[in-house]
């Protein structure tokens, strides 16, 4: 499967490296795609080796658009330290600006470092936004990308489309459970990670298991 | 052989060959007893039936998958490793080339605030201003001609319809009707008092104020100003001393006893009693 109209998930406790899968799929990201650019709601500063920081969208966009009067190149990576709505418009805004099925100029790379920092989506709902992007990822060349500490962080919608998971160490057995059902795993495929060692993970993609 | 004839063979022989690939495919991916779900086995490899890429094998069974271990991995070169240009190549020949991130278009301008418009409060206003008003100037016409006064009460007098119309019930009556005129005047063409709030807020400093720094005049004041009259009086017709010491038969002339002005001690006044 492209990795174009991937659906990321990482779950795992503190630090057990869940930032730094995301960040490796970030730097893969940008070293694949020439043209791709990587947007990261980064609140806590994890990102700024690879991508320029920015307080806001609109500093991004006054970055953007003074490399074009300058003809000066421009970072493709972007760490944002404000919310995540604003982010999440701007991906869709670029994604269907440069972007359509088939042909995708410039491949999008979303993350959001933390999604209990999110405020467009939680536990108990989903809003309009996140639904927008994860049903159009592939028409808008997003691949989007969210670490979270507990499976119940986010609304099943998230788990049904995730194309890929990463899953570090569980606490328990019921943990392990409600994650394997929500992604569609068989029972017990997680049983090992129960206690599991730091930085130890699984990785499951969609129609091929866990590799 | 027509050339759509031969196509529509080569087309049906690929279409079998891949049917046949298909069949054997299936036949080592079924478990022989057929129950349960499918496993995934070892699978041709190279391009599968289709013609597009195998993935790679995995399984659905995450006990005998292999664990990762995460690798903490520091770029070199910070974020301008990977800059590139700030605009895509244009889409067709002579285009400028497209930002790869817009700038934020200029918000519309705001339209212009909505012309004030009179509320029913401000019209009533206006409407007391005006009935207030023609009242004062009817009142002070009539002060100024006491006949046309004379012959409105002879009129109320005589004729009882004008009797009617210049009773106090009349006279509320037709101050009610210009009041009712002069309302919806005000709202019809957005009129009302204008500078009405401050020149309100003036007038009730500066009476206050008055009333504060006003002094009244006491009641000695008058007295002292008329005996300081009669004694500049009295000193004026006596006749003045010679200068030889013997009294002059001639009058005195007034002119040359000039009376110098006495300050009375009420304000700072200065009344002359010459």
């Amino acid at each position: 499967m492209s990795e174009l109209d991937a659906q990321t998930l990482v779950i795992g406790p503190p630090k057990h490296g869940k930032t730094t899968l995301i960040r490796d799929l970030c730097l893969k990201h940008l070293q694949t795609y020439p043209t791709g650019i990587a947007l990261v709601h980064d609140v806590n500063r994890q990102f700024v080796d690879m991508c320029a920081r920015y307080d806001s969208v609109d500093a991004y966009r006054d970055a953007a658009n003074r490399a074009v009067e300058s003809g000066a190149m421009f970072p493709r990576g972007a760490s944002f330290g404000c919310d995540s709505t604003s982010i999440t418009e701007l991906a869709l805004e670029l994604g269907e600006l440069h972007n359509e099925d088939g042909r995708i100029a410039v491949p999008i790379f979303l993350a959001y470092d933390e999604t209990s920092l999110m405020e467009t989506s939680g536990s108990t709902w989903v809003s309009k936004l996140d639904l927008k992007v994860i049903a159009n990822r592939r028409h808008r060349g997003i691949h989007p990308a969210y670490n979270m500490q507990r499976h119940a962080g986010l609304m099943d919608a998230f788990f049904e489309m995730a194309t890929q998971a990463f899953v570090l160490a569980q606490i328990s057995e019921e943990n392990t459970r409600a994650l394997e059902k929500k992604i569609g795993m068989k029972p017990g495929s997680l049983s090992r990670l129960v206690g599991a060692q730091k930085y130890l993970y699984a990785h499951w993609k969609q129609g091929v298991g866990c590799v | 052989m027509k050339p759509e004839a031969i196509r529509q063979r080569r087309y049906q022989a690929a279409k079998n060959k891949e049917l046949a690939e298909l069949r054997e495919l299936e036949a080592r991916v079924k478990p022989p007893d057929g129950t349960g779900v499918a496993e995934a086995g070892p699978v041709p490899s190279g391009k599968s039936a289709g013609g597009a890429p195998v993935p790679p094998p995995g399984t659905y069974d995450a006990q005998s998958a292999p664990l990762h271990t995460t690798v903490k991995v520091t770029p070199v070169g910070g974020p301008e490793r990977f800059a590139a240009p700030a605009t895509r190549a244009p889409s067709s020949e002579g285009a400028q080339p497209t930002p790869i991130v817009p700038q934020t278009p200029e918000p519309e301008p705001s339209p212009p605030p909505p012309k004030h418009q009179t509320t029913i409060e401000e019209a009533k206003l206006f409407a007391k201003a005006v009935v207030g008003y023609f009242k004062f100037g009817t009142g002070m016409l009539l002060a100024k001609s006491p006949e046309a006064m004379e012959n409105l009460r002879q009129l109320a007098a005589t004729d009882p319809e004008w009797g009617k119309a210049l009773s106090p019930e009349g006279l509320a009556a037709f101050y009610a009707f210009i009041g009712g005129c002069a309302e919806r005047t005000a709202i019809r063409y957005n009129l009302r008092i204008p500078y009405m709030d401050e020149g309100v807020t003036v007038a009730a400093i500066g009476i206050a104020t008055f009333g504060m720094t006003y002094r009244p005049k006491t009641p000695g004041d008058a007295s002292r100003v008329k005996a300081a009259k009669d004694a500049n009086t009295k000193q004026a017709a006596k006749p003045a001393a010679p200068k030889n010491g013997k009294p002059s038969d001639q009058p005195e002339n007034p002119e040359d006893h000039p009376v110098t002005p006495i300050k009375t001690g009420v304000g700072e006044e200065e009344i002359d009693l010459s």
